[in-house]
Parts: C-alpha cells; structure tokens; sequence
C-alpha cells in the first residue's frame, strides 16, 4: 500500500492549489476582475496625486526621508576625512592655510568641495600653487608651492613682501621683518620687478650695497646705495646703462661718499653730482692743487 | 419512495438556475481520464440558425467554449477510490477548462461509469378519473409504481418512462390529451450506489461548484454515439472504457436497460504488463501501438521490441511476435466480450428483433475489436463515434470522449425522469426542493 502521508510523494501532481483555483475563479467574476485590474490601480493613482497635490507635506517628508538616507550613506566611516595634512609649506602658511581652509573635520568625502577648496588655497597670497587629494586612510593631502619671498616693497607707509616675479605675498610690519631682501620702493614698481631679477641676475656682489630700488613716475628705476648716493637709470635699455655705469667705475672711486648722484639717463653723457658737503672739500683741494 | 426523488429534484432546479446563467461544466469521471467541457448557452448561434441544416435536435442551443483532459487519479472501475486524489484531478481539469474558456461556471453536470449499476423494469397503472389523460394522470401512473427493494444504500440514478399504454394501446410517447380509462406505464429505472454520488458530490463541493446532474455513462455513450435509428428500432451501446465496460440497450428512443462489468481496457495493460514483464506505461503504450485480435500469418514474422529500463541487455532487448502480443490481449476482451453477452442474454436483448451493437470508448480503437465483437456477440458491429457538436474540439471528436459528448447533449436536453412530473398535491414542489437543498447542505 501507498503511504498515505503526502509529504511522501515527490510532487508530480499538475493539480492547481485550492487558493490559486478559488483565485482564479475569482477573477473570473467579470465585474470583480474588472474593480482588480481597472478600478483599484486608478483609484490609487488618484488618490495618490491628490494627495501629493493637497499636501505638501508629503512631499516635504519623502525629501526629508531622502535627506536622512543620504546622510545616513554619506556619513558612513569610510567615506570620512579625519585630519588634513599640509605638505611643502612654512610653518606660519600651514598655520594659516589651517584657519583659512573652511572645514570642520570630520567631514565626509561627498560633502567635500574640492573645486572650492582650491580656489580658496589658491587665492591665499602666499601660495602659488596648491595640490589636494584624498587619500584611502582618510586623510586629506594638502601639497602647497609657496611663494618665495624676494623683495619687500614699500609704497607710501605700506610695507609688503612679493616674491620675484611681483606676486603680493604678504604685509609686514617692518623692513626688518625680513632684512635679507632688497627694498623696492615707489608706485607699481612691482609690475616691472622683473627688471631688478634682470638685473641683479649678473651685478650680484655689486648690488649688496644697494639700499633700495627706487620706481620713479612708473617710468624707470633708481639705485639708491647705502651712501645715499642716487644711480639714475634710463627708462629704456637700463641694462646697457647700468653695465656702462659699471665700466666707469672700474676706473676709480666713482661710488665714494662725495658723489650724490649719478645721472645715468643719458647714457652717452653721464652726469654726477657731487654732494653738499663734499663740495668745499673739492673746492679746496683743487685750489691747492692748481 | 419520495426520499429518492428529493435529491433529483433540488439537481434539477440547480440545472434550471445553469441554464438561466448559460454557463454549464460537464465532467466525465473516467477511470483513466477526466475530461471536462465548459457549454455556454446563450440562444441560437445565428451562423447556425442560417444553416441549411436547421438547429439541431437540442445541439445548437449550446456551444463548447472550454474544454480540459488529464489522466485520472484516485478513480478506480469508474468510480472515485480516493477523495484526495480525485478532488484535485476534477479541479485540474475544472481551472484549465474555466481558463480557456475565461468563463466563471458554477454548476456541474457528471457521469461515471463505475457504482455497480443495476436496471429495472417497472410498470404501474392508474384509472383516468375525468377521460382525458392530463399531467397528474401521469404523475400518479408514474407514483403508482412499486418500487422494489432496490437495496441498502443504493440511489436510483434515472427513472425514466419509456412506454405509455392507454386502454392496450401500448407504445404512446405522450399520452396527454387522450382518451382513456386506464394508463399504463413502463419505468425503467437505474440504481447505482450511494457512496458514489455523494463522493462525486463532494469532490464537486470542493471546487466551489454545485452538482446540477448526473448520468450514467453508459447511458450517455448511447446518446451520443447511437445515431436516431438504431436508438429506434433497438441497439446497444458498449462502452469500452479504461476500468470498467458499460453497455445500455436502446428501444424507443429509451433506455430500457444498461449494466457494467468491472473489466476494461486497463486489465488487458495489466495482463500485457505481467505478460511481458514490463512496467505499466510501457505496455500502455506496446498496446496502443502494435495491439490486435486477430492474428494473420504476417504476425508470426512482426517482431515488437519491448524495450525496457533496468540496465540488463538481454531483458531490454527482448522482442516479442505481434502474435504473442494479440496471444496476450485477445482472451482479456473475449472474457469481456462473453461478460457482455451473458448479460445482454439476461437482459433479454436477443430477443429483440434489431440487434445492433455500437462499440466505443478507449478501448474499442484495438484493431479487430469489431471483428471479434461480430463473432461473440452477434452481426451488426459498427465503431462508434460521438456526434458532432458545435465548437467541439478535434481531440475530442473520438470515440473515448463519447461520454462527455453524450453528457453534453444530456445536459442539454434531458429526458424526461420520474421526478419531472410533479405530485398533484398542491405546494408540495417548492417545500420539496427546499427541503432538498437543506438535505443536501446537511449531508455533504
Ligand atoms: N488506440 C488505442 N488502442 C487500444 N486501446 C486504447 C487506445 N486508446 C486508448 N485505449 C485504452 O482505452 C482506455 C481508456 O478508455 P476511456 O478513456 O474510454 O476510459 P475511461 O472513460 O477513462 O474509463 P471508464 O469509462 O471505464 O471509467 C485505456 O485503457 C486505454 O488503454
Ligand atoms: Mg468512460
């Protein structure tokens, strides 16, 4: 005999499920079958604007509910940054950069704005270029190119450092702040600075003794050395002025403390002057030698 | 007697409400398939009513728009042996037929072959008060039957009257109007067991549908496969099933006796089976192949190969003669075939002047069954097949669906049954059917 337990017969049997066949027969009612498949799909459909159209709410909370799922995605601990690190800068830049940078860490990798940030680092002065990336620990790499100083030029009683192509890097206070570099004075004579980089590519020794790099009338530069004695170059072709200049004074003393100035701007007729003080001096020596 | 009735009654009215619906299931519960057809009636087809032909007796009134097969389960001699089984057989069939026809059916017509049919003869008569014979003239011949001791048990299945006599004028179809002294009637009546209907009923409980009939299948294979002559003058339907083989004898336009044995065509699988030791399916299909009865000279040399699964050469090789094999088949249906004829003798069918026999179901396709059948039974053998009815599919066109066929024509114009005729005491139908339909609610 058969056993008479079911469960003991592999199902072979093609026989529907009493629920599928009373299902079946049910959507055989024609007026039922046509509420399930007609009536009941619009009238949600309906009711589901209406109530999207009614009330905003809704639409407000799905947004919200969007929101915390987002959140909930992009907070997750892998996608965090913990600390940044500033690499290639001087200590008081790093210093700055940290205060400047508009990050409260830890921030997620999705909320980073990395264009931003860019454009914020850049825009310091000091920097001249700055690289960002984010690496798989979850540190943020920050590799700043400074801007090295190379002048300190004063304007009127502002006194500001600039690195050797013109570039603003920052304020100072005082001249002293960075007594290595050589003085540039006088109205956008950071504009053409690229003359004195010229310049003292070749006249390095000689240069020391230049106290300060004047700009006149946005035209053309003056020496003024530490003797307080004025070297006037030209506007055009101050190179080949300065290199006669400096022809003429292999022949004697010509930078002594007598001269005041000397007038370099015509270049075939150079002109000196001699200082106030100097004058009696000569007076009375050539009077004694004539 | 009137207990019996009840039953039929309340089926009838539920045929009626069908009806009033258009949507009718009809079921053959066979023992090696269960066919299923959905009929909706919805008036005449006017493509039909157009026709040269003119409707049909009753056939154009309704049409086949679903229709399902499968093999059985749980059904054994053409009755149901295993509830389970059976229930989710007959709602197979019922979800693919609904499917197809995408028609929601609520009531059901059935036949089976099996629950041990027996037939009788039963006449009675009654005086015609005032003459002429009316409708309650009928009613009372017909209740003045006596009913004999069908058995414990036992429910009658048809109850139909098949011959009127008024004043020894017998032969009257319709005695109405007439005029008489005394009626006379010819009932013949069907009794099969109970269990077998309320099994069917429950089964069809089930699956959500309420029983509004059910036949004999031997009655309904007559129906459909005797054609108007042969139900005239006399002929007998043989219905060669899978478990069980069903014959009714027709006369008049009537049934006037049918019976089953319990033999059919799956002992003549089982007989090859154990032949040629080979499984069931595999001697299923050796006999639908290459069966036969009648051995000619040419079989000894046709070599059938049996075939087989178990790993040893020799026993999958084996072939055997087309003589064996017929050598095999041919004492199974002759032991049938002799069955039938004993009891057509005891029915009394020989003694009728037509003797024509109609053989179908499954079975009856073995080549040379009709050639036997002429030799044990008697001449006139023909192969029957259903009649057509509108839309029927082709696969159901051959003789084994002649039951479901029979069973649609049934279904649509049933003969009249005892219980057609109302009792002349007022008020007693509608209390009646009633109290059926509360019987029916407490018993299944
Ligand atoms: N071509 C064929 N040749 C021989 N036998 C066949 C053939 N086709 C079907 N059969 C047999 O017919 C039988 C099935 O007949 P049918 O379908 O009429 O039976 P059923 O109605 O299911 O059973 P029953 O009426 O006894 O309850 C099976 O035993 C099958 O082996
Ligand atoms: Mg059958």
């Amino acid at each position: 005999m058969r056993s008479l337990k079911r469960k003991m017969r592999t199902n072979i049997d093609p026989a529907p499920s009493i629920v599928s066949y009373r299902l079946m027969r049910l959507m055989l009612i024609p007026r039922l079958r046509l509420i399930l498949t007609l009536g009941i799909p619009s009238l949600v459909i309906f009711c589901g604007t209406l109530i999207l159209f009614l009330n905003i709410n809704v639409h407000e909370n799905i947004e919200a509910f969007k929101k915390d799922l987002k959140r909930a995605l992009v907070e997750r601990p892998e996608f965090m940054i913990k600390v940044a690190s500033v690499d290639g800068a001087s200590d008081e830049l790093a210093h700055e950069i940290r205060e400047i940078m508009p990050l409260n860490f830890p921030v997620s990798y999705f909320d980073l704005d990395i264009k931003y940030l860019h454009k914020v680092l850049n825009d310091i002065p000091a920097v001249a270029s700055a690289a960002i990336k984010v690496t798989v620990s979850g540190v943020l790499q920050i590799n700043i190119s400074e801007r090295i100083p190379a002048f300190i030029w004063r304007k009127d009683d502002v006194i500001s450092v600039i690195d050797e192509k013109g570039e603003f890097i920052r304020l100072v206070t005082s001249r002293l702040d960075y007594p290595e570099l050589p003085l540039v004075v006088g109205e956008a004579a950071n504009l053409s600075i690229t003359d004195i980089s010229n310049l003292m590519e070749d006249n390095q020794y000689f240069l020391e003794q230049v106290r300060a790099f004047v700009r006149v009338g946005e035209r053309r530069w003056d020496l003024v050395l530490d003797n307080n004695l004025r070297i006037m170059l030209p506007q055009t072709e101050f190179l080949a002025a300065f290199d006669r200049l400096m022809l003429m004074s292999q022949s004697g003393s010509l930078f002594s403390n007598q001269l005041s100035s000397i007038d370099m701007r015509l270049v075939e007729r150079p002109t000196v002057r001699v200082g106030a003080a100097s004058v009696d001096q000569l007076t009375y020596n050539s009077s004694g030698d004539l | 007697m009137a207990k019996f009735y009840e039953l039929q009654r309340a089926m009838r009215a539920m045929r009626q409400s069908a009806l009033q619906r258009g949507a009718l299931a009809i079921l053959d519960l066979g023992s090696t398939k269960i066919s299923c057809l959905i009929l909706r009636f919805d008036g005449l087809d006017p493509s039909l009513a157009s026709d040269q032909v003119g409707s049909l007796a009753g056939q154009s009134s309704f049409r086949v728009v679903g229709s399902a097969i499968t093999q059985s389960r749980g059904i054994e001699f053409g009755e149901i042996s295993s509830m389970q089984e059976a229930e989710r057989a007959i709602r197979t069939v019922l979800q693919s037929a609904q499917k197809m026809a995408n028609l929601r059916v609520d009531h059901l017509i059935a036949c089976f072959s099996g629950g041990g049919p027996r037939s009788y003869g039963l006449n009675g008569n009654v005086k015609i008060e005032n003459q002429i014979v009316q409708d309650e003239d009928i009613a009372r011949v017909l209740s003045s039957c006596d009913c004999p001791d069908i058995g414990d048990g036992r429910e009658i299945l048809h109850a139909q009257p098949v011959n009127f006599a008024l004043d020894h004028r017998s032969g009257l179809v319709d005695p109405r109007g007439q005029i008489g002294n005394k009626l006379d009637v010819d009932l013949h009546m069907l009794t099969v067991r109970a269990k077998t209907i309320r099994d069917l009923a429950h089964c069809v409980k089930r699956c959500d549908l309420e029983l509004a009939g059910v036949a004999s299948a031997a009655y309904v294979s007559g129906r459909s496969t005797l054609v108007e002559d042969e139900q005239e003058l006399g002929a007998v339907c043989i219905d060669f099933g899978g478990g069980s083989t069903s014959y009714s004898i027709f006369l008049k336009r009537h049934m006037i006796f049918a019976g089953s044995i319990m033999l059919g065509g799956n002992h003549v699988t089982r007989d090859i089976s154990l032949g040629l030791r080979v499984p069931i399916s595999v001697a299923e299909k050796i006999k639908t192949k290459n069966g036969g009865l009648i051995v000619t000279g040419l079989d000894d040399r046709d070599l059938i190969e049996v075939g087989g699964e178990t790993g040893d050469w020799e026993h999958d090789r084996r072939t055997v003669t087309r003589s064996e094999l017929i050598g095999i088949m041919r004492p199974r249906l002759e032991e049938i075939l002799e069955d039938i004829r004993t009891q057509l003798e005891i029915a009394g069918f020989y003694e009728l002047k037509s003797q024509k026999f109609v053989l179908t179901g499954g079975t009856c396709q073995t080549p040379g069954l009709d050639t036997l059948a002429s030799r044990i039974l008697g001449q006139q053998v023909r192969i029957g097949r259903p009649l057509r009815i509108h839309r029927l599919p082709q696969a159901y066109s051959g003789s084994t669906c002649s039951a479901l066929v029979g069973l649609a024509l049934f279904a649509a114009d049933p003969q009249d049954e005892w219980w057609d005729f109302e009792l002349p005491s007022a008020g007693y139908s509608s209390r009646t059917v009633r109290k059926a339909v509360r019987w029916l609610r407490e018993n299944w």
